[in-house]
């Protein structure tokens, strides 16, 4: 077995083996084998300079790139349209994109049909929302969409332009989405590991991972709230109107005046939101506020939430994703 | 304490020593057994920072010398580490 460590000399810099490795064999020879201990302080010695961490970047790389390689591509079709009236581009785009046309859209394309299974489908409207790509410039405007067919991502691509309408489709393009990202994900892996190998890398991290943790135990102890949203096209809203509202479900207090958020989204388009600890409660708080308005015309109906929002959200999410346990 | 710099400028403080005394004597003094990679590891930086010395060795086997610098650093070390003794110990009787 000595003969093992003797051997990981040889993952020492040729300069270190030429000063120590004579004496450190010796050592070796009247020693019991510690393999680990050897390749470890070989490694550590190797990250010192520049040649290690730059092979563990190219390495990482190199592996994003097999991932990419092996993983079931993603393809982007893009159609580029002419705008007639780019000025409320994005505004339309938030009505054409409601909740209940992206839910038309996905039943009828069969899309995300493992995500449906397992999740609500307010969560695979956040998916679909995130697959979706609008780019607005002062002419034209490009809608994309993300799917592993080309086919499926291009036919997605034009029923989203056509819901977004007011322009002529000029061109579609379906491509392989870029491998940079896994790419560059794997070479900061490189990069994390070969810190981590050297002993001052290896310092930084113990610190950078115990802020983490105390992040995610503070996240984790901070109070869960939801937050329902609804979109409407309508007259400017009144504060004080929608607290009377939502005091009526909650009561009056602080909280509730926290509670409430109205957002322009786009010109004349405002979404109005909730936050409350009691997922339903946001919800139905949110109705009233849409039933105490007149004369405004409701995008999107209240949310039913179903995950957490604010600091906890950030601690539910990395336990969810490391334990597999349901959080809220 | 366990930091195997501190560790192999105890040793040396003692006496010259090669890799295997510095072991088994650091084993003695501190029931710390450092791994030959480590131990390594740990004469490469001091030998860089100037704190130690090799000595010319009869065989393949080199020891290893205090310079004044290492003295001088570990009389620094030990020091902070005496304040810290002396502290809890103080700090212990009052309890």
């Amino acid at each position: 077995m000595k003969r093992l460590s003797r051997w990981l000399i040889r993952l020492y810099p040729m300069a270190w083996r030429a000063r120590y490795g004579e004496e450190f064999q010796a050592l070796l020879e009247e020693m019991d084998d510690r393999p680990f201990d050897v390749t470890k302080a070989a490694l550590a010695e190797r990250a010192r300079g520049w040649r290690v961490p730059l092979a563990a970047v190219l390495g990482g790389i190199a592996l994003g790139l097999l991932y990419w390689a092996a993983m079931p591509p993603v393809h982007e079709a893009k159609v580029q349209m002419k705008l007639r009236n780019p000025a409320d581009a994005r505004q339309r785009a938030i009505q054409a994109f409601n909740r209940r046309t992206l839910a038309e859209t996905i039943v009828a394309r069969d899309l995300y049909l493992e995500e449906r299974r397992q999740q609500p489908m307010e969560d695979v409207l956040e998916r679909m929302r995130r697959d979706i790509r609008l780019e607005v410039s002062p002419q034209a405007a490009t809608v994309g969409f993300l799917h592993e067919s080309p086919f499926v991502a291009e036919r997605v691509a034009r029923n989203l332009a056509d819901a977004l309408g007011g322009g002529d489709a000029t061109e579609t393009v379906a491509g392989r989405r870029s491998a940079w990202i896994p790419a560059s994900w794997g070479g900061l892996a490189g990069l994390v590991g070969s810190l981590f190998l050297s002993a001052r890398g290896r310092r930084q991290l113990r610190v950078a991972g115990t802020a983490l943790l105390l992040c995610i135990l503070a996240s984790l102890a901070y109070p869960s709230s939801y937050r329902s949203e609804a979109v409407i096209r309508g007259a400017a809203v009144d504060p004080e109107v929608l607290a009377a509202a939502v005091a009526s479900e909650v009561g009056e207090s602080s909280r509730l005046r926290r509670g409430i958020e109205i957002e322009q989204v786009a010109r004349g388009i405002l979404r109005i939101a909730y936050r409350d600890r009691d997922r339903f409660r946001a919800q139905r708080a949110v109705a009233l506020m849409l039933t105490s308005m007149d004369g405004v015309e409701v995008i999107d109906q209240p949310s039913l939430p179903h995950r957490t929002v604010g600091p906890a959200a950030f601690g539910h999410t990395v336990v969810r994703r490391l334990t597999g346990l349901h959080l809220p | 304490m366990s930091d195997p710099t501190f560790l192999v400028l105890a040793s040396l403080a003692g006496e010259d020593r090669h890799g295997y005394a510095m072991i088994e004597d650091i084993a003695r003094f501190s029931s710390i057994r450092l791994g030959p990679g480590t131990l390594y590891g740990a004469i490469a930086r001091l030998e860089e920072r100037g704190w130690i010395r090799p000595l010319p060795g009869d065989d393949r086997r080199r020891p290893y010398t205090l310079t004044a610098a290492g003295r001088e650093e570990f009389e620094r070390r030990l020091a902070g580490l005496q304040a810290v003794v002396r502290t809890g110990a103080r700090r212990l009787k009052r309890v």
